[in-house]
């Protein structure tokens, strides 16, 4: 009989002959260990097309554990929870989600680890994360009818354990050596998995069993086809609007334009003609998704191409640091005296600008861990109501009481704009959530501005004033 | 190691050609001379003193400084902060807080004068104070000075680096090389993990190897992109090498070719090599069971014969200097187990235990080699996935027995 063996994040055949036919037509001959070798991930497939065709393995690739799972105490699922867990289970456990943030994904990610009963692998994108999946998994599970010792890789910490959370860096680092350990790999914000390196966390591991979350899959590159490959297909989606006055605040966007001072437009108007006049000289017109990577190819080829870079970015900065936004921001204060605010801004740079020029917290990635916690528990506590952040809160971090967002710049991604809107929309009763898009009037942030209007989560808002 | 924004190369047909500066240029030493006495200099400053010099020089404007102020900046260390700034900083957003839920001030200018003269401050220096720890404020507390020479030399090893992190294969050829040379390979190898398929027979006199991990033959072969980029600077030590490399970039592929004649003098030094968490672990947990014998990294290799050698994994060490080495062997090392015990048979070496992985210990023709060994049944053993100090232990006590 053959063994089916785990290597490496790979799967083996024992004995392996190269003269016979593979033992599976997954797998591919290694010579240079002279064996026939398959991804980790084609464990399910494998097993599947042995038992169809009446194939017989001997399986010492297999090192999880099925697990006498409880909840501690019990969750009374929403009905989209519900559905997408049928939808889910329904297609094999092998899927995709997509909830809008505040709809209850981790909830339902528990439910699903409950109904799977595998040791269990989630995979996060931030330590943040990491820390409050652990607690809500320590809240709720437990195994045999005690407290389930949730396992931490990341952060400096290596404890795997049944049930573990890591960091999408830190499953990467171990996934070859514990790729056999776990039945169910979740991930979270599973838009990030189609980098390069990340996807070998999910090539790597035998797990037959996988959920995807996200608040949308969509991702600028189209990838998220990779998801779908290493996951499975997209079994269910909400949509923010969907979700409103269910589980979701009700809302409104508001576009207000400011102007910029005289001497910020001579700038503005200055860099973007050394800019846009390399573009036409160089016949780039970003008709196309790789016209973005040709001007950078070219800016870095000369003096004039270095020069149009450093315009590119002088005129965006201006757009995005307009000091008019203060006073807009200001007057967006004053209207929501005593209301919790998250102000979101592109880099770090604008957001210690509003920490420094209104004296209110800012969370970016240089912000200590200590200082973090403090910040984000009173602001969830209500002793702090506004906070300033680069992209550090665009996704994952639970901030629920925010009814407030003002956005003063940002990227052109519908993603990040939509995880934005989510940081403002969890339901308390009686809220309605406001979403402030302050743009600089006459520059490119009013395209970027359109084109984010499309999403359907801004159907209804109200046009530029 | 450089950002990929740092890297400096071509693209022509379907090859890279890495931007290399040469170390010996006056100009440019000048250029690393420079930066290295800004850093010199900022050492008990903020670093956004340090940038802001290097931004307003000629220095700073050279192509190439960014990339040389990281590498330069990898070298330095921040001074510890000492929570002050964040004490006063959560005082300060306290008072803010409130001061704006008591007052409704009409526009932001009122509010920051009243603020600023409620603290007695001003609001300038408020504003200074607030973030003072932020990275750009941060002062250096130390910097490991280089020389300009050895900067540019890293520099360039820094860009292939960057570049091997998006290889999918490497083939590395080495020509005739000496005890050394081979032993520093083949041992960077394995503790990078890496897999060598090798076309020439390890004996002969030059080395061709394919160096990957186990993913590699299929799709998304990246993620040894920086193992291989961590393994180079091991192959600068070698007199004659030509290495190849397929790189995968912004989706297109290309090959990178080099020989010595890059002239990268490696900042790596010769005998060190990267130690695997696993053997550091298992040398931590030998050495605290206590016992005769005291375990460290091997750095010894042993002659087993016929003008063959192995560079063990570990060394355990008795009080009166006695040593027993120990190799290991995994699957993607077990190519060379049939010809180690061949060797070991015929000379009957002591001093040494090699121990088998049971993965490839159950293949038919692995476990035919073990069973036909004499020198194997006296100091071999298997383990499951790493040796365990217990069964390392029980393999040196029958050695001790039987020497």
């Amino acid at each position: 009989m053959i063994s089916l063996r785990f290597e490496a994040g790979t799967l083996v055949a024992m004995p392996s002959h190269q003269k016979a036919d593979p033992p599976w037509s997954g797998m591919t001959w290694d010579q240079r260990t002279s064996q026939w070798r398959a991804p980790a991930r084609c464990y399910r497939q494998l097993l599947i097309d042995a038992k169809a065709n009446g194939q017989q393995w001997q399986d010492e690739a297999r090192d999880y554990q099925t697990l006498d799972l409880a909840l501690a105490e019990p969750i009374v699922p929403r009905s989209h929870q519900t559905e997408a867990l049928r939808a889910w289970r329904d297609s094999g456990k092998s899927g995709c989600v997509a909830l809008p943030t505040g709809a209850g994904k981790t909830i339902t990610a528990v439910l699903a680890i409950v109904m799977t009963g595998r040791s269990t692998l989630v995979v996060v994108p931030t330590i943040d994360l990491m820390q409050q999946w652990e607690r809500v998994l320590s809240k709720f599970l437990r195994v045999h009818a005690t407290p389930c010792k949730i396992g931490i890789l990341g952060g400096g910490v290596h404890d795997p354990q049944p049930i573990t959370v890591a960091t999408y860096d830190s499953a990467l680092l171990h996934i070859e050596r514990l790729g056999a350990k776990y039945g169910l790999l979740i991930f979270d914000e599973c838009h990030h998995l189609p980098a390069p390196q990340y996807q070998t966390i999910a090539l790597a591991s035998i797990a037959p069993f996988r959920l995807g979350l996200s608040a949308t899959m969509e991702r600028a590159d189209g990838r998220e086809s990779v998801v779908y490959e290493l996951v499975g297909p997209l079994v269910y989606e909400a949509k923010i609007q969907e979700m409103v006055s269910k589980v979701l605040a009700p809302y409104d966007v508001f576009n207000i334009q400011v102007p910029m001072s005289d001497q910020e437009r001579q700038a503005y108007e200055m860099a973007r003609a050394t800019y846009t006049s390399f573009l036409k000289r160089s016949g780039i017109r970003f008709n196309q998704g790789a016209d973005w990577m040709q001007f950078v190819r070219m800016a870095a080829r000369s003096a004039d191409g270095r020069q149009a870079m450093r315009a590119y970015r002088e005129q965006k900065r201006l757009a995005q640091a307009a000091s008019g936004k203060l006073a807009a921001t200001w007057d967006i204060l004053g209207r929501h005296k005593g209301e919790q605010v998250i102000i979101f801004t592109d880099d770090n740079a604008m957001a210690y600008r509003i920490g420094r020029e209104f004296f209110v917290p800012v969370l970016t990635h240089q912000t200590r861990p200590k200082e973090r916690k403090a910040f984000l528990d009173g602001f969830r506590s209500g002793a702090i109501t506004i906070l300033a952040t680069s992209r550090v809160l665009n996704e994952g971090v639970d901030v629920p009481e925010a009814s407030i967002g003002v956005v003063l710049s940002g990227t052109g991604t519908v993603r990040e704009h939509v995880q934005r809107l989510g940081r403002i929309l969890r339901a308390r009763p009686g809220k309605r959530a406001v979403l402030y898009e302050v743009i600089a009037q006459g520059t490119s942030e009013y395209f970027v501005n359109q084109r984010r209007r499309q999403h359907d989560a801004y159907q209804g808002s109200t046009p530029l004033s | 190691m450089l950002t990929k924004d740092l890297l400096r190369y071509r693209n022509r047909k379907d090859r890279v050609y890495p931007t290399l500066v040469d170390p010996q240029d006056a100009g440019l030493l000048r250029v690393a001379e420079g930066m290295i006495a800004i850093f010199q200099r900022h050492v008990g400053r903020r670093l956004s003193e340090l940038d802001e010099e290097l931004n307003c020089s000629e220095l700073g404007q050279h192509p190439h400084a960014a990339g040389l102020r990281k590498l330069l900046l990898d070298r330095s260390s921040e001074v510890e902060d000492d929570g002050a700034v964040a004490l006063r900083r959560e005082q300060l957003l306290a008072q803010a807080q409130k001061l704006r839920e008591e007052v409704s001030f009409a526009s932001l200018l009122e509010f920051q004068e009243a603020f600023a003269k409620a603290q007695g401050s001003t609001i300038s220096l408020l504003q200074e104070q607030l973030y003072a720890d932020l990275p750009d404020f941060r002062v250096l507390e130390e910097f490991e000075t280089i020389a300009a020479t050895a900067l540019l030399h890293k520099y360039n090893c820094a860009q292939i680096q960057g570049l091997l992190m998006m290889a999918e294969d490497v083939e590395i050829q080495i020509k005739n090389p000496s005890l050394e040379e081979r032993r520093s390979f083949f041992r960077s190898l394995k503790f990078q993990r890496l897999m060598t398929e090798i076309i020439v027979g390890e004996d002969a006199r030059d080395i061709r190897c394919k160096l990957s991990g186990p993913l590699r033959i299929f799709q998304n072969a990246q993620s040894y992109g920086l193992r291989l980029a961590q393994f180079f600077p091991y192959v600068l030590h070698l007199k004659k090498w030509s290495l190849v490399a397929g790189l995968k970039v912004k989706g297109k592929y290309f090959s990178l070719e080099l020989d010595q004649k890059v002239g990268i003098e490696s900042h790596y030094k010769k005998m060190s090599v990267f130690i695997p968490p696993e053997i550091t672990s298992f040398i931590d947990s030998f050495n605290e069971r206590g016992g005769t014998y005291k375990a460290s990294v091997g750095i010894d290799h042993v002659p087993i014969g016929q003008q063959s050698y192995c560079f063990p994994d570990v060394t355990f060490v008795t009080a009166k200097g006695a040593k027993v080495h120990l190799e290991i062997f995994h699957r993607w090392h077990a190519g060379q187990l049939g010809a180690r015990l061949n060797a070991l048979d015929q000379i009957g070496l002591r001093g040494l235990l090699v121990g088998v992985a049971e993965e490839i210990a159950k293949s038919t023709e692995v476990s035919q080699q073990l069973a036909s060994s004499t020198w194997f049944k006296d100091c071999g053993f298997t383990f499951k996935t790493v040796p365990t100090p217990k069964s390392v232990a029980a393999a040196l006590a029958r050695h001790d027995a039987l020497t």
